[in-house]
């Protein structure tokens, strides 16, 4: 059994890199050709990087994804956490009805989630219409739509199933007779779950992370549906370098120079998982050293 | 005469303990007094509702009705971690992210201690378990044994008032068992403290407990010393359920004065009694092993039908038609033959067929 799947290993590794590599290698090549006209010349020219580098507009694009990304990474496991430890707690009978109202709005698709948060957010929408009504705003608060907030909004949404998902799985397998052990043993419940379900669920955290890090990053739809004059992002720029602008080198290099910074940010995020997971253990230790 | 001794405080008094599982009834009307320094056990077949008054001990389940109060302050409504309770899990339930130490030092360091006095006490604890060589190892590197031993330092390092045991020793093979039977009982001695141990093996009840309390079906049957519940079994369950023998049933012809007269398939003997019993009740006739011996001059002739090798002498199951008793003895009895069977009348007991 266990030799069959080493045996394995290797080939199913060579598939996934070949996979994985073959795009962007041929996208590092694109990036460092020359145009002549209207054809691609193979060189090793570094204008495209160069400009990538000095354009604060690239540079804003990609800092504006790493932003979305960080942002709700950061803030869909605050909604994420109780809604998976009320699913976990869920009679196995019902629980079925948690993963279908979970997953309902992904099956609707993209585009009509957003249009009806449009309905929601517009001038006209819901909630300034029930904030009026209620007489707390004179004027329909214009700053719901077509900003960077109602674009964060729109994708905190979207990405929020994911995030429960990932921690669900972990607080389903975090054995709660540990939460009561800790209940008996003077810890409240807020001291329960810093000190006890979220230490023993961090993978979960970790993974959800880092799947709605790439999603809010790579994200073009919504920004350019909900963000209005903010709505440009690295991948619309991207699409149109491509396309109409036909300025392949500079696309790959933007294409190439987003993914390592998006890459870069994972793998700080992985360190620091693991960073704080020794420095809890060594804290905890210096508590209860002898 | 002296004064009768003063009756040791109590520290934990339930009344009328009702608890329902949906339609389920799992208690039904528990009274419970556990004393200062005592260790109780809570003794029955599973299923039997003693992990409920464990829980409800604990603060982990509330009751449908009835009262509990622990040093006379009531503790309905007083979530786990507000009560001078702590638990040894069945499970044991240690942290596996945190070491030995980590997890011993875990309830001290939610009150804000000193690190100094956190360490020497966990020291201290981990000591009085015998673990302290091994404060920095995780659970998962740790026997079954072992891991009993740190959920007990967890247990007791915040001095509760009532230390819960919830079965701790079932997971164990025999002879840590009996290794840890004696330093639960060692270190109650030593703490002071009121424990109280939850099983439904009775050789332990009997190793560990000042009191044991009977339990089967949602009901406390009997509450007494061990002593007293072996001799004295309140009704035929109990009999049965502790210790071995035969537990035959008939009918009081005659009772007065802690003795009767039973009517059972082995005719009419007279025996002491249950004091409430009277004329006309049905009745249990208790029959230890050590109440009956082989003995060619015996009474009684009947067939062996089974006999078990047990170390020191032989159990041997005796049989005369339908009635089947127990007898050790310490020849190897001969298997089918017929022999002689004397029974010492005066040391068995005539008890409630049920519990009054």
């Amino acid at each position: 059994m266990k030799a069959r799947r080493e045996a394995s290993a290797p080939p199913v590794a060579l598939f996934a890199a070949l996979c994985g590599l073959a795009p962007l290698v041929a996208m590092a090549v694109v990036s460092v050709a020359r145009i002549e006209g209207y054809t691609l010349a193979l060189a090793l020219d570094l204008r495209a990087w160069r400009e990538v580098a000095a354009s604060p507009v690239m540079r804003g694009l990609i800092g504006q994804a790493v932003f979305y990304g960080a942002i709700l990474a950061c803030l869909t496991p605050l909604a994420a956490y109780p809604i998976a430890l009320a699913l976990a707690r869920t009679p196995m009978a019902w629980k079925w009805l948690g993963a279908v109202v979970l997953l309902t709005p992904l099956y609707t698709g993209e585009i009509v989630r957003i249009y009806a948060w449009r309905l929601m957010l517009g001038a006209q929408g819901l909630i300034n219409a029930a904030l009026g009504w209620a007489g707390l705003i004179e004027a329909p608060v214009q700053a719901l739509l077509y900003t960077r907030l109602s674009a964060l909004i729109v994708m905190f949404y979207n990405t929020l199933p994911f995030m429960v998902l990932a921690i669900w799985a972990a607080v389903e397998a975090f054995d709660r007779r540990l939460a009561e052990a800790a209940r008996d043993l003077g810890a409240s419940p807020w001291v329960v779950f810093r000190r006890v379900t979220l230490p023993l669920t961090r993978v979960g955290l970790f993974a959800g992370m880092g799947v709605v890090f790439a999603l809010g990053a790579g994200d073009a739809l919504t920004p350019a549906l909900m963000g209005g004059a903010n709505g440009a992002t690295a991948m619309s720029m991207i699409e149109s370098l491509f396309g109409a602008a036909f300025d392949w080198p500079l696309a790959s290099a933007l294409g190439l120079a987003l993914m390592l910074t998006l890459a870069g940010c994972v793998a700080a995020l992985t360190l620091l998982a693991g960073r704080a997971r020794r420095s809890a253990r060594r804290s905890a230790r210096r508590r209860g050293k002898i | 005469m002296d004064a009768a001794p003063e009756a040791p405080a109590q520290l934990v008094r339930a009344r009328g303990l009702v608890k329902r599982y949906g339609a389920t009834p799992v208690l039904r009307g528990v009274d419970l007094d556990i004393a200062e320094r005592s260790f109780t056990t809570l003794l029955g077949p599973s299923g039997c509702g003693k992990t409920t008054v464990l829980r409800i001990l604990g603060g982990f389940e509330a009751p449908d009705a009835g009262s509990l109060t622990l040093n006379g302050v009531s503790l309905l409504g007083v979530p786990p971690e507000r009560r001078h309770v702590n638990t040894v899990f069945q499970s044991y339930a240690l942290f596996p992210h945190l070491t030995v130490a980590q997890n011993v030092a875990f309830p001290l360091t939610l009150r804000r201690a000193r690190s100094v006095d956190v360490a020497r006490r966990v020291a201290q604890t981990l000591r009085a378990v015998r673990m302290a060589d091994h404060a920095d190892r995780y659970p998962d590197a740790l026997s079954g044994g072992q891991q009993q031993r740190v959920a007990l330092a967890r247990a007791i390092i915040g001095e509760p008032l009532v230390l819960l045991l919830d079965e701790p020793l079932s997971a164990l093979d025999r002879q840590m068992r009996a290794h840890l039977q004696t330093e639960l009982r060692a270190l109650q001695q030593r703490l002071r403290r009121a424990f109280v141990f939850v099983t439904h093996d009775q050789e332990e009840a009997f190793a560990l407990s000042d009191a044991i309390h009977v339990m089967n079906a949602g009901r406390i049957l009997q509450s007494g010393a061990p002593q007293e519940i072996y001799a004295r079994p309140a009704d035929a369950f109990v009999a049965g359920f502790i210790g071995e023998g035969a537990v035959l049933a008939g009918r009081v012809t005659r009772a007065h004065g802690g003795r009767a007269v039973f009517d059972g398939p082995l005719g009419l003997i007279e025996a002491p009694a249950a004091p409430a019993l009277a004329a006309g009740d049905a009745a249990a006739w208790v029959l230890r092993p050590e109440h009956v011996r082989l003995d060619p001059q015996g009474a009684h002739r009947m067939v062996v039908t089974a006999a078990t090798f047990s170390g020191d002498r032989y159990l041997c199951a005796l049989s005369l038609g339908e009635t089947q008793l127990r007898a050790r003895s310490d020849a190897p009895p001969p298997q089918g033959a017929e022999v002689g069977v004397a029974i010492d009348i005066a040391r068995t007991y005539v008890t409630h067929a049920a519990a009054p």
